[in-house]
């Protein structure tokens, strides 16, 4: 079995209102697999289906090769939802035992695992503690952790690191990053376009219900986005004619924007600068700044939709 | 079945709850407010023992005879009935003032002795007015029955002294030999005028009313009856809705664990939370001085915790029925709240159903919930028998299987349209 999901043609209508019209995706196991969208694209709606909390209206959706309602398949999913289902009376320990009962993982199995996952995100010191009393990074870390209690092999997280900072935000994605180096699968529901450039091995980018595009950012970058700028200052003004011209007798085509600068348009700017800069250095100009901007998935979603991301939410 | 999952509930619920405030007012103190309030208030200490009444007293009587006015106020401040004074007798110098006390509630009762009482008590019929504070029919009837009742004793003794002094006369110039005249059959002649009919009284007392420790008893399991009621229904009623808003249902529906874990785990953490204050409840009641008595030697008192077992789950149970329409948590505790508190009031809980009305008390008859109450009220408080609460016993556990069966369904509709939703 090559997949942890296939989804078949979903849709999703909540009294009338289609949240999903009609998607089709493909998870690879043991991969990490990004669902970026706006807020309201339909994400949440998804990943509910996918973990069996609802049910589609029309379509299929075929999880760790069974049904997402078999209680067989869902002991094999861990599930994070985008709120954090913890009890603000009591403390981590006796929350994450709560969960770990749910799953039928005895005490003792529960205490390691808790110890490790919580270590590794950093909240072992606060489970004494009740989680009402906890920061919302603190309760979004401990909603993680519930959810991987049982060692599950598909791992359904839902917006794991909204509103956590940077280094606990890096932590989340190393924890994540360790799960698929032990084979497991990861879907990872985003709004962040970093998270899911630097996270996904392939990512879906979802809009108003429907995905519009697949594939692992480089191909979808590449497919979708403009050509990367390389942007090239120069210390003598009046050279750049001079460099200029010794690119392109190497076939690089360059456009100059001003006395000292350079702009070149490529694909890949990474084997491209290398060369760039030793043209430079034989002709004897001294490079003052070289800047390269490459697309990001803001851009697919801007040439996809014609709308920037975050803009005009659905 | 997933019993771990199952325990995972009822650990996590009855936890979550003993570590909140509100809830352990509702479900401790709020019962024990009112058994306390039974037991100091409404039916304070002294209830049902020998009542004391404030008498005035007007003494005119200048009689030098030896049984005179203020001869019979020493009576009265004698006269002592299990231990209690039966008088409290204030003396008045004039009837006006006597009365304007009586007016002002300050006295159960007045006498007056006009003069010459004495005089006419030894030498013929004595004479005493009596006012009698009567401001409602019950006072009226105790102040003039106590007062009546004393009376009566003194003037049988009044007579007995009559008839013996009689007799000393009749045996001095009475000829002996006449036939049929022994002064022992005069005797018995003349205290039958005095006493024509001597009754005795025997107190029955059935444990079921009026002796206070009986009637706190009754009183605790009202307040344990209204506790597990509103209790009970919030429980049943709030199953979803609180899993909803804590986030934990989405968790539990993707889990493998199915909607009967968080039914049965739930429902069994209620079970524990309410036996647990029931026992608190019970406890305080005891202390108070109600008749509770359990035995486990006693097998019909293991009918207790069967009883206790159907009402909580009963109240869970209609609890579901109101999970229909509750939407928020809030919703649902307030609504149980004010259907719990409506109940106890009208079928029987906490009102004795001899107080309601009669198409009330046709109401509290036949209310399912009353009946778990009230047999473990026959248990602990009246000591029943096996027979006594067989047919109670049956109707509580039916009705409870029907009511938490229609609970369950409702609860399986609603977690289906959850997912449908
Ligand atoms: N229970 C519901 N009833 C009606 N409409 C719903 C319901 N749940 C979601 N929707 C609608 O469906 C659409 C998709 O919602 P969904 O929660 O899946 O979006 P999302 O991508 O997860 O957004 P976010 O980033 O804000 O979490 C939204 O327009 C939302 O308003
Ligand atoms: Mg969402």
């Amino acid at each position: 079995m090559q997949y942890a999901i296939m989804v078949e043609d979903l849709v999703k209508t909540y009294n009338g209102f289609e949240a999903l019209r009609g998607v089709n995706l493909s998870v690879k196991r043991g991969i990490i697999y990004g669902l970026l969208g706006p807020n309201g694209a339909g994400k949440s709606t998804l990943i509910s289906i996918i973990v069996g909390v609802s049910k589609p209206s029309r379509g299929k959706a075929v999880v760790l090769g069974g049904s997402p309602l078999d209680p067989r398949v869902r002991s094999r999913i861990g599930y994070q939802p985008q709120e954090h289902g913890l009890h603000p009376n009591l403390t981590g320990w006796e929350n994450l035992y709560f969960y770990a009962g749910i799953y039928g993982v005895d005490k003792k199995e529960a205490r390691a695992r808790i110890e490790e996952l919580a270590s590794c995100l950093g909240v072992l010191e606060h489970l004494d503690k009740p989680v009402r009393t906890y920061s919302g990074g603190l309760r979004q870390r401990l909603s993680i952790v519930a959810a991987l209690l049982h060692d599950p092999e598909l791992i359904v997280l839902d917006e794991p690191t909204t509103g956590l900072d940077p280094s606990v935000r890096q932590r989340v994605w190393d924890l994540i990053r360790g799960l698929r180096g032990r084979g497991k699968t990861v879907l990872l529901a985003t709004h962040y376009i970093e998270e899911a450039e630097k996270l996904g091995d392939e990512v879906s980018i979802i809009d108003n219900g429907k995905i519009i595009a697949s594939g692992s950012p480089e191909e979808l970058k590449s497919r979708y986005g403009p050509p990367a700028v390389i942007e090239i200052i120069l210390d003598e003004k009046g050279s750049v004619d001079k460099l200029a011209h010794a690119l392109a007798g190497q076939g690089i085509k360059a456009s100059a924007t001003g006395h000292d600068k350079l702009r070149i348009h490529c694909k890949d700017p990474d084997a491209l600068v290398p060369e760039i800069t030793g043209i430079a250095y034989r002709l004897g100009l001294s490079i003052r700044v070289l800047r390269v901007v490459k697309p990001s998935l803001e851009d697919v979603f801007l040439k996809l939709t014609g709308r920037r991301f975050g803009e005009n939410e659905s | 079945m997933n019993l771990k999952a199952v325990k995972a509930f009822l650990v996590r619920d009855v936890k979550s709850t003993f570590k909140d405030r509100a809830a352990l007012f509702w479900i401790i103190a709020w019962p024990i407010i009112w058994i306390l309030l039974t037991a100091y208030v409404f039916i304070p200490p002294g209830t049902g023992s020998v009542i004391t009444l404030n008498v005035g007293v007007v003494n005119n009587d200048h009689s030098v005879a030896p049984f005179n006015g203020t001869y019979f106020v020493k009576i009265m401040n004698e006269t002592i009935v299990n231990g209690k004074h039966l008088f409290n007798v204030k003396m008045y110098s004039s009837t006006n003032k006597l009365r304007e006390d009586l007016l002002k509630g300050r006295l159960d009762a007045g006498l007056v002795i006009p003069d010459g009482f004495g005089r006419n008590v030894t030498y013929g019929t004595g004479r005493l007015d009596i006012l009698i504070r009567a401001d409602n029919p019950s006072t009226k009837q105790i102040n003039s029955g106590i007062l009546s009742g004393f009376l009566q004793e003194v003037s049988r003794r009044l007579s007995m002294v009559k008839i013996n002094i009689s007799l000393r006369y009749i045996e001095k110039y009475m000829p002996s030999t006449q036939q049929g005249f022994s002064p022992e059959k005069i005797k018995e002649y003349l205290v039958g005028i005095a006493i024509p009919i001597n009754t005795t009284i025997k107190e029955v007392v059935p444990v079921s009313v009026s002796s206070r420790p009986a009637m706190l008893g009754w009183y605790t399991l009202g307040a344990i009856g209204m506790m597990f009621l509103y209790t009970g229904l919030m429980i049943g009623a709030a199953m979803i809705v609180r899993e909803k808003e804590l986030g934990t249902l989405r968790r539990l529906l993707a889990s493998p664990s199915s909607g009967s874990e968080l039914l049965i785990g739930k429902t069994l953490g209620g079970i524990v939370i309410l036996v647990v204050s029931a026992i608190i409840a019970l406890i305080v009641g005891l202390m108070v001085g109600a008749r509770i008595y359990w035995s486990p030697t006693e097998p019909v008192d293991w009918l207790v915790p069967i009883f206790m077992l159907t009402a909580a789950i009963m109240a869970i149970g209609m609890g579901l029925m109101l999970s229909l329409v509750s939407r928020t948590s809030r919703g649902a505790s307030s609504l149980s709240t004010a259907l719990g508190l409506l109940f106890t009031l009208t079928a029987g809980i906490w009102l004795p159903k001899e107080w309601l009305p009669s198409w009330m008390r046709v109401f509290a008859e036949n209310f399912p919930f009353t009946w778990t109450i009230n047999g473990i009220r026959d248990i602990i408080v009246y000591q029943y028998e096996w027979s006594d609460i067989a047919v109670l016993l049956l109707k509580s556990i039916i009705a409870t299987v029907v009511i938490f069966a229609i609970g369950t369904l409702i609860y399986k509709a609603q977690i289906r349209r959850y997912a449908e939703k």
